[in-house]
């Protein structure tokens, strides 16, 4: 089943990145496609969208993949994948380049969740802990609109600070790559396809973000765009489901969806940048102080200054922690779920 | 870690409380023996499984989302002082 190609695609995906990155970043700065780095003290302009390099890396290696898949189901799963993270991609390009309303844009990614919903491909036997196997004949189908919609804002909304989003998703893809070998394939719930499906696309990415991660950390040479952050997020919300770790995903996105649940629920909705006129935080002289004021939004870096000021590289070193942190309560609970298959 | 502890124990108790949620909803969907009651019983405790259920979902996000509140007027006090 794995073959050399499964090997060495995760290789590919890296070197090339790493080559098209510099081109990119050049080319989004001759088309002034850039921004302010708001939380540094000169304010430096840095290149805009460098998502869409990844992604397109990404993708290409996705239909290498349905090509060569080992087996019909790997293919179909895979085939979705690829539909499914194109529009995402082309949305993202939408959304960063002409701009998307806050209230279309994940209406939008749960339109293009639908062929999950008509085609049902995929396993309704979410696997909790303490349970084990569900039957959700019906209603999973439905919770699968939301595969995409839930974790590319999330993923979206964490992407605040240099390497943050990159970073963070790294991580959560891993500990999908190794909950793919604590939980026990056994053929009739957890089969050998899903597993694939698992390591293959988590490696894939995983690849390809961690080349985009070098040019995207602290102090970051360019910023990956809502087309890279709603990537990310569609590709772990689909690892979720394909690979039927959709448990173990949603605890270690505890903190993604902490930050954008506080967000949403604080601001009454979903509202446009430009709505928002109360900042969650202030930056002076590269130092990020915490609004003091109770109309603003609760967001996950306003939390982490609350206390005292601090700089960016500290807020980014703490975020990274949270979501490690998460990713460890994630690989607890793929322990806990392991032991209730064993008992079947 | 000193200065983010309040959020690292809002996570764990959140993942706690998910893994209760887990737990309840094991008990709840526990088949009801038809034998035991009419066809009307029975489709009054499936509705008050989900409904249980439902309201459990519910109050986890409302706990959630009050102690994000409690976090941060917590944390800004201390900054104040």
């Amino acid at each position: 089943m794995y073959s050399l190609f499964f090997y060495i695609t995760p290789l590919i995906g890296f070197i090339l990145t790493l080559i098209i990155m510099p081109y990119l970043i050049r080319y989004m700065n001759s088309i002034n496609k850039n921004g302010p780095d708001v939380f540094k003290i000169d304010s430096p302009i840095i290149p805009e969208s460098g998502g869409i390099g990844f992604m397109i890396i990404f993708i290409f290696l996705l239909i290498i993949g349905t090509i060569l898949s080992p087996t019909i189901v790997v293919q179909q799963r895979l085939l979705m994948t690829t539909i499914i993270i194109t529009l995402v991609t082309i949305i993202g390009l939408i959304d960063d380049f002409k701009g998307l309303s806050a209230k279309i844009k994940p209406l939008l990614l749960i339109i293009i969740a639908l062929p999950i919903l008509i085609f049902q491909i995929g396993t309704p036997k979410p696997v909790l802990p303490l349970i084990g196997p569900t039957q959700l004949t019906i209603f999973y189908w439905f919770l699968a609109l939301f595969v995409i919609a839930i974790p590319a804002n999330a993923s979206n909304m964490l992407d605040v600070m240099n390497g943050v989003m990159s970073g963070s998703g790294i991580m959560i893809l891993l500990t999908a790559f190794i909950t793919s070998f604590i939980i026990p394939i056994d053929g009739r719930i957890i089969t050998d396809d899903s597993i694939y499906y698992l390591r293959f696309v988590s490696l894939t990415m995983i690849s390809v973000l961690t080349a985009f991660w070098l040019f995207n950390r602290y102090p970051a040479k360019i910023f990956a765009g809502d087309t890279g952050s709603l990537g990310v997020g569609a590709t772990i919300g689909l690892v979720a489901i394909f690979g039927q770790i959709e448990f173990v995903m949603v605890v270690a996105l505890l903190l993604h969806i902490m930050n954008s649940f506080s967000i949403i629920s604080s601001l009454k909705g979903l509202r446009e940048r430009k709505e928002i006129h109360d900042r969650p935080v202030s930056v002076k002289d590269g130092i990020i102080t915490a609004s003091k004021n109770p109309a603003a939004p609760i967001t996950l870096v306003r939390l982490l200054v609350a206390s005292s000021s601090k700089t960016e590289k500290t807020v980014i070193k703490q975020i990274y922690s949270l979501v490690a942190y998460c990713c460890i309560l994630a690989i607890l609970t793929a322990f806990l779920i392991r032991q209730e298959l064993i008992q079947l | 870690m000193k200065h983010s502890s309040s959020i690292y124990g809002i996570l764990t108790i959140i993942w706690l409380i998910l893994l209760g949620l887990c737990g309840l909803i094991g008990i709840l969907i526990v088949p009801i023996d038809n034998q035991m009651f009419t066809n009307l019983m029975s489709y009054l405790i499936s509705i008050s499984k989900v409904l249980i259920s439902s309201i459990a979902i519910i109050a986890w996000l409302l706990f959630w989302y009050k102690s994000m509140n409690y976090i941060l007027s917590y944390e800004l006090s201390k900054n104040s002082s």
